[in-house]
């Protein structure tokens, strides 16, 4: 069971998603241009950050400065972003819950609506 | 690589409000964001999403650094305290904190407007690229009896002085003419129909949107500005088609549309509604259609003096020199002809962009305003924002005791005095924004209202005006400082000791700095009311001098200009005349060259004779034998024209002036004496008084008249005997047009013509009275607040002396006795003021007003009945107190 106030939000599961896609190199910009391009969808650096830190806040991703800085950002290291083993619970049980509901759906709702 | 790096400010704002922990992954991210940015865009491209991007964090709390992470108090904190006691305590003294407001918006927008109208003024023809090597050459003429500037000089001039002066680098000049347009069986009369070179686009900041400005050397072409263009030809293409025009020279000429040019921008000094090659000008000169075939064009050209000749030189030429150089060429071209009409011809090159803020200038084609005017609105304008600023200092100092505690608890929680200073400066600052944001506010819809009034163009979005933007910045800078300061330094000074104790009261602190304060305000209000009360005089001064004329209930109608050299035409205009005479109302019917209000363009000199004095300047006209009685100008001696004598084609009517330039003694004395100009001789039969020509700002003019024989004069005058001026008006329409069908019917009243001489007068004149009153109602806003809050004060005070027996009247005394020490001082410092800068003013005015006591004392008494009647309602009311409920509570 997911304890309440853990739930994840539609851009947290998607930013989390995104973390976990990008692998090593997730960090804010990395993640705001994989939204952009494979979600067609504009975000700003400032909103996957303040997402970032309210899924550290919740314990779903950790922080750590890479260690090594790249020219092109003005010598500043990137905050890199891992998945938690909880951060793993809450995508699988987020993932599970949504399939539990669509295979429950009766057929004859979408036929209605169509 | 410092190209490569976005806007420093912002890295300081995120150092400084971001989570420390956090700015360095963020502020990578946004750098690499810029980098890709730069890449794929331009650099002020990136650089704006840079700043949005950086903006974005604001929205973020739990990113900053003030939300918990630190467990201390941050400063932020300190300042989200002092803002919401400062709206606290503004909305807490709601009527202290309207009127500051209200005084600040109403100063702000008329200000900006002030502003507005002074930048204008003095932009124009600062847009020409190199507007700063842009010189016109303008004229000085000087004879006998006196010197004047003209704003034209010589035809020849142009090519003379550019032939042979290296350092002109181009040079063009211009001739303007009213002209006739014939299109579609419409006729059209167009105003700034001016003839000039190819190199006008050269050198001027005006560009060709179609056609190639070389081909206005072709004699059959003419451009066009967008409005014209589109005012003729619509919505279709302009190039090619034909446009008939009819000129004063009688010619018919048929051209070709060859190209479009940009509207004039509202700042320039040139204005053009067609532009016509001056090659064609030099074709209809040399055919004889403009000066007769008596003489040659080429005579003509060093004295045809009606040419705006413009030249540019090069970067950095000796002006000096190249004025000398001119003058030489002047000198030697005019020797022949200055020696025989006893004249002296000078040039002098005037900068392009001051010709509008150049005053005194004949010639020149549209009105200019002096630099002493825009300086004197500036003036007003600072007044105003002043005026505004001191309220609230004065309110403020004035209620500083009020918050002697919460400055006290303050220190004792810990603050500093420059905290507290802080503080009280947020106050003010949040005053000043907020009044600006409704400044801007009501200043959107009032932009028609305030066009009207200044007849200068407003920006149409307040943000296409970078010089506004920071004006404004400045304004709301400078006036928190400047009204924050003294409250900020008294309240961060109390003891918190004695403040705590409760021993703090009427503090004497500030009383003398708001005295001083009230003093300047006063200053200004009375130097306001005073000057006003001088521009008014002398403007109704004006309006109601003798003229010496009688331009009452005369129609001027502009004769038709395409008509002149039909062979009909004389008898025409006998038709009209006796048709006009035939309506009923009409008095008198008079043609002429010249009428009153309009300047006179025909001058001429008397040339030498034996023994006499000559080259004596004259302004010459035609009139025909109605003309005296219809503007009612008095003789003096000798007889008006007479149809019964054959000689009066060469004879002259003069006025008393000529007479006196002329050297005779006497009117009589002048009568058969004959004068010689270029073009023959006259003798003077008659001699009128003195009447003023054009406005009464200008002095008499030497006048001679002659006779209109060949109906030569251009206007109709048509005196009307009833009041029923509009009824006959359409009479007389019908009449013109039923005779002259082709061309176009233009009516005026003589006395709006005289009128609009005043117009920039007026202009000043209703602009001055408004800003006055708003500097006033400003400056009562700010005592009502005052007064009220001291009346206050004075509240115990009063009680007493009442309990001890003091009659009503003598509180009145006591509670009003500052104003009115304040008021006389002020008044005192004032008179000097008043005395230098009106008079400075008056000068202008060739008849003008004198300053008498009158002009010192009833503003001194305006301004004190003003502050008395705003205070004498909270007198009344402090007189009224009951005394044992002020006093109960001891």
């Amino acid at each position: 069971m997911i304890m309440k106030g853990t739930n994840l939000g539609e851009l947290e599961e998607l930013v989390l998603l995104v973390v976990a896609n990008l692998d090593d190199d997730a960090y804010g910009l990395a993640i705001r241009n994989y939204i952009k391009a494979k979600c067609e969808r504009s975000v700003s650096i400032s909103t996957v950050h303040a997402t970032l830190h309210r899924l550290e806040l919740k314990g779903f991703v950790s922080s750590r400065y890479d260690s090594q800085a790249t020219g092109e950002r003005g010598g500043r290291p990137k905050l890199l972003f891992t998945i938690t083993a909880s951060g793993e619970r809450a995508m699988r049980y987020t993932r599970d819950l949504r399939n539990n509901l669509w295979s429950t759906i009766p057929k004859l709702s979408f036929n209605q609506s169509i | 690589m410092s190209q490569d790096t976005p806007p420093k400010w912002i890295t300081k704002l995120l150092e400084r409000f971001l989570d420390p922990y956090l700015f360095n992954g963020i502020y990578g991210d946004l750098l690499e964001d810029y980098h890709d940015n730069l890449q794929t865009g331009k650099r002020a491209q990136a650089n704006r999403i840079f700043v949005l991007s950086a903006m974005g964090f604001i929205r973020y709390h739990s990113l900053l650094n003030f939300q918990g992470k630190n467990q201390n108090t941050t400063s932020m904190d300190i300042w989200i305290n002092y803002f919401k006691s400062s709206i606290r305590n503004l909305t807490k003294n709601k009527r202290n904190t309207f009127i500051s407001l209200l005084g600040l918006v109403v100063s702000f927008i008329t200000a900006v407007a002030i502003f507005q109208y002074c930048y204008f003024e003095s932009s124009y023809d600062t847009f020409h690229s190199q507007s700063k090597n842009l010189y016109r050459v303008s004229h000085i003429f000087t004879n006998s009896s006196n010197t004047s500037q003209h704003a034209t000089t010589f035809f020849a001039a142009k090519d003379a002085m550019s032939n042979e002066i290296a350092e002109i680098e181009k040079a063009t000049h211009i001739f303007n003419v009213t002209g006739i347009i014939k299109k579609d069986q419409e006729v059209y009369e167009e105003d700034n129909v001016i003839f000039t070179t190819p190199q006008f686009f050269e050198m001027f900041g005006f560009s060709l949107i179609q056609g190639n400005y070389q081909d206005l050397e072709d004699p059959d072409v003419i451009m066009l500005p967008q409005s014209i263009a589109l005012k003729y030809f619509g919505d279709e293409d302009p190039l090619g088609k034909i446009l008939e025009i009819q000129n004063m020279f009688g010619e018919n000429w048929e051209m070709k549309v060859a190209g479009v040019f940009e509207d004039f921008p509202a700042n320039s000094h040139l204005k053009t509604s067609i532009m016509l090659p001056m090659s064609r000008l030099i074709h209809t000169g040399e055919a004889g259609n403009i000066f007769g075939n008596a003489i040659t064009f080429d005579q003509v050209k060093w004295r045809w003096l009606s040419f705006h000749t413009y030249m540019k030189l090069t970067e950095g030429a000796d002006i000096d020199g190249v004025t000398e150089s001119a003058n030489k060429i002047v000198e030697r071209n005019r020797a022949p002809v200055n020696a025989q009409l006893n004249q002296k011809h000078a040039i002098w090159l005037q900068p392009v962009n001051e010709i509008h803020t150049t005053t005194g200038i004949e010639m020149e084609p549209f009105p200019t305003i002096e630099k002493k005017v825009i300086t004197l609105f500036l003036l007003i304008g600072i007044f105003i924002l002043l005026i505004a600023w001191i309220n609230y200092v004065n309110i403020s100092t004035a209620r500083a005791v009020t918050r002697g505690k919460e400055v006290g608890i303050r220190k004792v929680m810990g603050s500093y005095k420059s905290q507290l200073r802080m503080q009280f400066l947020l106050e003010p600052f949040i005053l000043n924004v907020a009044a600006l944001v409704l400044a801007i506010t009501a200043l959107v819809p009032l932009i028609p209202f305030l066009e009207s009034i200044t007849d200068v163009p407003f920006f149409t979005s307040v943000l296409d005006n970078h010089l506004l933007i920071g004006l404004v910045i400045g304004i709301v800078a400078l006036g928190s400082v400047l009204s924050g300061a003294y409250p900020a330094f008294i309240l961060s000074n109390y003891e918190t000791i004695e403040v705590l104790k409760g021993k703090f009261g009427f503090s004497s602190k500030g009383v003398m700095l708001r005295r001083v304060l009230v003093v300047v305000q006063l200053i200004f209000s009375i130097f306001l009311v005073a000057s006003l009360l001088v521009v008014q005089s002398q403007m109704q001064f004006m309006l109601d001098h003798e003229l010496g004329v009688n331009i009452d209930r005369v129609i001027l109608i502009d004769g038709p200009v395409n008509e002149v050299n039909n062979d009909n035409y004389e008898g025409k205009m006998e038709t009209l005349k006796n048709e006009l005479l035939a309506i009923s109302g009409v008095q008198t019917v008079s043609t002429s060259s010249l009428v009153p209000g309009i300047e006179n363009i025909w001058r001429g000199s008397t040339e030498s004779r034996n023994g006499e004095e000559a080259g004596v300047f004259l302004h010459r006209g035609f009139i025909g034998y109605n003309y005296m009685d219809l503007y009612d100008i008095q003789l003096l001696a000798g007889r008006n024209f007479d149809r019964d004598f054959e000689t009066d084609r060469t004879a002259l009517i003069v006025n008393e002036l000529t007479v006196k330039n002329l050297g005779f003694e006497s009117p009589q004395a002048a009568l058969d004496e004959e004068i010689h100009f270029t073009d023959g001789s006259f003798k003077i039969v008659g001699v009128v008084s003195n009447f003023y020509q054009r406005g009464v700002q200008f002095a008499f003019e030497p006048m001679t008249f002659q006779l209109d024989t060949a109906n030569t004069g251009n206007y109709l005058s048509v005196k009307v005997a009833t009041s029923e001026l509009n009824h006959v008006a359409v009479s007389i329409e019908a009449a013109y047009k039923n005779i002259f069908p082709d061309s176009p019917y233009q009516s005026r009243y003589v006395d709006d013509i005289f009128q609009a001489q005043y117009t920039s007068e007026q202009r000043f004149r209703n602009l001055f009275t408004s800003f006055t009153l708003v500097a006033l109602i400003i400056a009562c806003l700010g005592l009502i607040g005052l007064s009220s809050h001291l009346m206050n004060q004075k509240l115990k005070e009063v009680s007493i002396r009442k309990v001890l027996g003091a009659a009503n009247s003598q509180l009145f005394v006591i509670l009003n006795k500052e104003y009115v020490l304040v008021g006389i001082v002020s008044f005192v410092l004032t008179v000097p003021l008043i005395m230098i800068l009106m008079q400075q003013w008056l000068d202008n005015y060739q008849n003008r007003i004198t300053v008498h006591l009158g002009f010192y004392l009833v503003p001194f008494f305006v301004v004190m009945g003003i502050i008395l009647i705003t205070t004498l309602g909270y007198t009344l009311k402090v007189i009224k107190t009951n005394p044992a409920v002020t006093l109960k509570e001891e």
